[in-house]
Parts: structure tokens; sequence; C-alpha cells
């Protein structure tokens, strides 16, 4: 296991107490060592910013890229789920009918959903409700169309 | 705005947009603080940073503050209402250049494995065994050396300077201001300019910026 020898550790705790007393220091003392350094306070505060505004935007770009790779996994995912659908699109509407049929309390939310009576519904809203119901567990009945 | 599960039920964590927001709220001063302590924990760590620079631990303190914002359990959560975001960010690099020494002393646990397990074909074909690369990392005494030298330096340049030796030797021991104040006798005045003395003297010399 590597070990810091007796020199190394001496320095780093000196040079975690120097920034510590960094971080304690007043900020009048600050400016006056950066004063006395010859430091532009201006073009390092500039240096810095960006050092931060960099790593701000790789973090975020980073996230963007992991979400829309778990939203393309979970498209592929519905694209799986909807191949247990009816293959027409009068069979898909025939289910949707049949499921809202024998439950009543589904109408409801389609309906509120889509502001629209049935006979209205495009053929992607039925496939959606279907897909969605399917998800969620609540589309308990076969999959093939009803003849009802 | 998020609760932190974490403290207090009240305590209000900040958005990924009010991170992002409060870098531009940042003063010169604070820029400046940010930086010297990123510095000095750089150069405390030595071998152990691994070439990363004191860009890289800002950098870290910030995507980790950017990953606590997101309301799970990682990363490290800004309390904005009752930590300012400099303070928010220095403890952050505190804590993750303590991380990283610790990480670089658990590294060596895969030189434990048989050499024919870990060994790899460079380029050229040549075969590299990790117990050889790790003889290489112990023959590299530069930065030891560099870390001696650094010491004879201070103790030549404050020869003169007791309160500022006094200072270097409670630092080495792990002491704080408060137990140097009733452990050394030295008033937190005497103390801070002699904080000041050595700093100037890191930085003229040129060493924080290795």
């Amino acid at each position: 296991m590597p070990k810091f020898d007796k020199h190394e550790e001496a320095v780093m705790r000196l040079m975690f107490g120097l920034a510590d007393s960094i971080e304690e220091a007043p900020a009048a003392e600050i400016l006056e060592e950066a004063e006395k350094s010859g430091v532009s306070l201006l073009d390092e505060a500039e240096e810095v910013r960006s050092v931060l505004r960099s790593a701000g935007r790789s973090y975020l770009q980073r996230k963007l890229v992991e979400s829309r790779a778990a939203y393309e996994t979970a498209l592929v995912g519905l694209q799986k789920e909807s191949c247990d659908l009816p293959e027409s699109a009068e069979e898909r509407r025939h289910l949707l009918q049949g499921v809202l049929r024998e439950r009543p309390q589904f109408q409801e939310i389609v309906m509120t959903a889509q502001h629209r009576e049935f006979g209205e519904l495009t053929d992607e809203d039925v496939t959606s409700f279907l897909r969605q119901l399917k998800i969620l567990g609540l589309l308990d009945m076969p999959a093939s169309p009803t003849n009802k | 705005m998020k609760k932190s599960a974490g403290r207090s039920a009240q305590e209000v964590c900040a958005t990924t947009a009010e991170v992002m927001a409060a870098i531009e709220s940042l003063s010169a001063e604070e820029f400046r603080r940010l930086k010297s302590a990123a510095w000095y924990r750089i150069r405390g760590l030595g071998r152990a940073a691994r070439h990363r620079d004191h860009e890289d631990l800002l950098g870290e303190a910030l995507a980790s503050t950017l990953k606590g914002a997101e309301g799970g359990p990682e990363g490290r959560k800004w309390a904005k209402d009752r930590v300012r975001f400099v303070k928010h960010l220095l403890e952050a690099m505190r804590s993750i250049a303590n991380h990283w020494k610790e990480s670089w002393e658990r590294s060596g646990a895969e030189c434990e494995e048989p050499d024919w397990l870990t060994a790899k074909e460079d380029e050229d074909g040549n075969v590299q065994r990790l117990t050889e690369q790790a003889r290489d990392r112990r023959a590299d005494t530069h930065r030891s050396c560099s870390a001696k030298e650094l010491r004879e330096e201070l103790d030549k340049h404050f020869a003169g300077d007791e309160d500022a030796l006094l200072v270097i030797e409670a630092r080495i021991e792990g002491m704080t201001v408060p137990e140097m104040i009733t452990g050394l006798n030295l008033t937190e005045k005497k103390i801070n300019a002699a904080h000041q003395r050595i700093r100037y003297f890191m930085e003229t010399k040129g060493w924080t910026s290795a």
C-alpha cells in the first residue's frame, strides 16, 4: 500500500493547515496578500470563474447524455410493449372500447385527457392509452381484440 | 428548491440553477480564496494528487455540488440559507482532498494480485507487470525530495522568526488556531500574521504552483 514518508506527511499537514488558514482569513488579509504578490484580482477571478463554469457545463452535458440514453432505452422498451397490441387500428379501437366497457372508471380519464368523444380519438391516442394501461398493469385483458 | 434528507427537514438545498447562478455572484476576493485553498490542498497531496491540479479540485467540488442539487443521496448539498457558497466549496474541496488521499493509500491493493492476472502488453508488445510499475513509482522520489527540500527552505527562511516556526510546527502536528492560542501562548493576531508570512513565502518562491 502506498504511504507518505515523514517529509511528505509533514508537508501535507502544513499545506492543509495553510489551506485552512486561507479559509479562515479575513477578506482584507486576502486582498492585501494579492496586492503584495502583484496578482491581478480581476484576471484571477476570470480564470477561476471560467474553471467553475466549464466544470458546470461538463457536468450538465454529461447528465444530458445520460438522460438521453435513459430516454432512448425507455423508448425502446415502450416500442417493445406496443408489439403486444393488436396489429390493426380497428382491432386496437375495439380493444380500448372493450376495456372502457369493462372498466367505466377509465372512460372519464381517457375522455378528460383528450377533451373529446371516443369516436373522435385518433389511432395514435388509442395506441398511447393502451400502451400506458399495459405498462401500468391495468390492461389485464387479452391483447387480441374482443368481438363484443 | 429542495429539502435535504439529512440534517434538518427545514434545510433548503440549492437547485442546479441556483448553484450555477452562485458562481456568477462570487467576488474577486472569494475567487482568490478558492484558488489559493485549492493550490495548498493539491500541494499537500503531492503524489496522492495523481497528476490532478487545483483546477481539477475546484471542478470536482462544483460537480459534486451539482450532483447534490439533484436531490438524491449522492453529492454534496449546498444548504444555501445557512452556508455561503464560497464556504461550501472550500469545505467540499477539503473533503475531496482527504478522500483522494485515502483512496491513493488504498490503491496499492491491486499489486497484491498475481502478475499473471494483471500483466498487460503495451503497444510494442512489451509485457508490463503491476509489481514492476509499483517499484517504478517507489523509485520516483522526486515528490519526497521536494517535500524534504521545502521543509529545509522553510526552516532556513524563518530561522529568525520564532512565531512562524512555531506555527509551522503546530500545523505539522495538526493543531488548529484555538489550540495554538492555548498551547503555544500566541495571540490570534500573531498566529494570523505568521500564517500570512508563510503564505507569502510560499507564493513568492513559487511553491504553490508546483
